[in-house]
């Protein structure tokens, strides 16, 4: 499973990525921005993507939006993972569809438990 | 001197009787104020003084703020290195030890086969007890399950290290945030600067551009390792999912009766 990771931090990209590995997914590809995100998407692919919510250019509600409009990917599975931890915030992240959300920081233990969560949920959905 | 010219000067010693009398009136008045004044303009020009030096001393600040962001940074960078430099090894570790598991068994293989041509050929008991003491030997050096999970604890250590490096991009968002107030603190400072003196010197937004704080941040973002605001987020997707998206509250029209 080819993961997509996108944050303006590299400090956090790389903290994402190399939990990723340690959790068992090795295929990671990264992006700065939701901007950065599209391009990377539409040339690499990807089948799950992580992304942070305040970003330049393009934040992760925008991205999300996007990926959702997007005929290719719409059904892709999103993880949110931001600092943004009030109500109304979980809220209008659900609201453009993400399937989940954590909050920084998180931990190794934590990420793993939604993205099985996530896919379970994909995998059980019916066609 | 005519009655009406006599009039007319009678009417104008009233007039600057009545002013004295004003005057006399006012006259503590105006020494009140005067004193004020007198009082006032030393402390406007301390005031004066003060702004112009915190004004002075705010981009310093901001300077410092980023030196700050950019040593844990720094920092951050620098574990992590350290950090994936272990992973690389753990993982070197880990193919050897499945290296030695396999030429392990390979070379007991060969022991127990050798073990079983002496036997066939009748060799003395010496054959057989040295074959016996190189498969005891072999079973001493085999990889342990206690290294493996010696090498599994060491690398959920370093996970943890790393988890805790969140600490970087987290704090580095309410010091931005810090650095946005401050430069809107300076600017209200120097429109009033320009009250005070003839100055025409405007806002310098630059000596607050600093590459890592000029982010996109959450004011909000705190590091809190309790997994309250997690467990908080959680329960408002489960509510979200079970009663769905909440629509925002619309102020109610009163009804007509």
């Amino acid at each position: 499973m080819k993961f997509l990771v996108v944050d303006d931090s590299l400090t956090m990209r790389r903290i994402v990525i190399n939990t990723l590995k340690t959790i068992g997914y090795a295929e990671v590809v990264e992006a700065g921005d939701g901007k950065d995100a599209m391009a990377k998407l539409l040339s690499e692919g990807a089948d799950f993507l992580i992304t942070d919510w305040n970003m330049p250019e393009m934040n992760g509600l925008e991205l999300t939006k996007w990926v959702r409009a997007n005929a290719q990917y719409g059904n892709m599975p999103i993880l949110m993972v931001t600092t943004r931890g009030n109500k109304e915030d979980v809220i209008e992240a659900m609201k453009v569809r993400v399937n989940n959300y954590i909050v920084k920081p998180f931990t190794a233990q934590g990420l793993k438990e939604k993205i099985d969560a996530i896919l379970k949920t994909v995998e059980t959905k019916p066609a | 001197m005519k009655p009406d010219e006599m009039n007319a000067i009678v009417k104008k010693v009233e007039e600057l009787r009545a002013l004295m009398v004003f005057a006399q009136r006012t006259m503590p008045f105006l020494e009140d104020v005067f004193a004020f004044v007198t009082e006032i303009v030393p402390l406007l020009d301390v005031l004066r003084s003060s702004v112009e030096s915190t004004s002075e001393k705010l981009p310093k600040a901001s300077k410092q703020l980023d030196k700050v962001t950019t040593a844990t940074e720094m920092a951050s960078t620098e574990i992590l290195n350290i950090v994936e430099g272990m992973y690389a090894k753990i993982d070197r570790l880990r193919a050897e030890q499945d290296r030695r598991h396999k030429v392990i068994a390979e070379a007991k293989e060969a022991v127990q086969r050798l073990g079983k041509l002496a036997g066939e050929h009748r060799t003395s008991g010496d054959a057989h007890a040295a074959g016996e003491n190189a498969m005891h030997l072999l079973e001493t050096v085999i990889p342990t399950a206690e290294a493996a999970a010696e090498l599994e604890s060491i690398q959920s250590d370093c996970t943890n290290i790393m988890i805790a490096l969140q600490v970087q991009d987290i704090t580095a968002q309410p010091i931005a945030a810090v650095n946005t107030l401050m430069q809107s603190v300076d600017e209200g400072l120097n429109r009033l600067m320009r009250h005070f003196s003839k100055t025409t010197a405007e806002h310098d937004e630059s000596k607050y551009r600093h590459r890592r704080l000029d982010i996109v941040f959450d004011v909000s973002a705190e590091y809190d390792g309790t997994g309250d605001r997690q467990k908080a987020a959680d329960d408002v997707i489960e509510e979200t999912k079970r009663n769905g998206i909440p629509q925002p509250n619309r102020p109610r029209r009163k009804r007509r009766h």
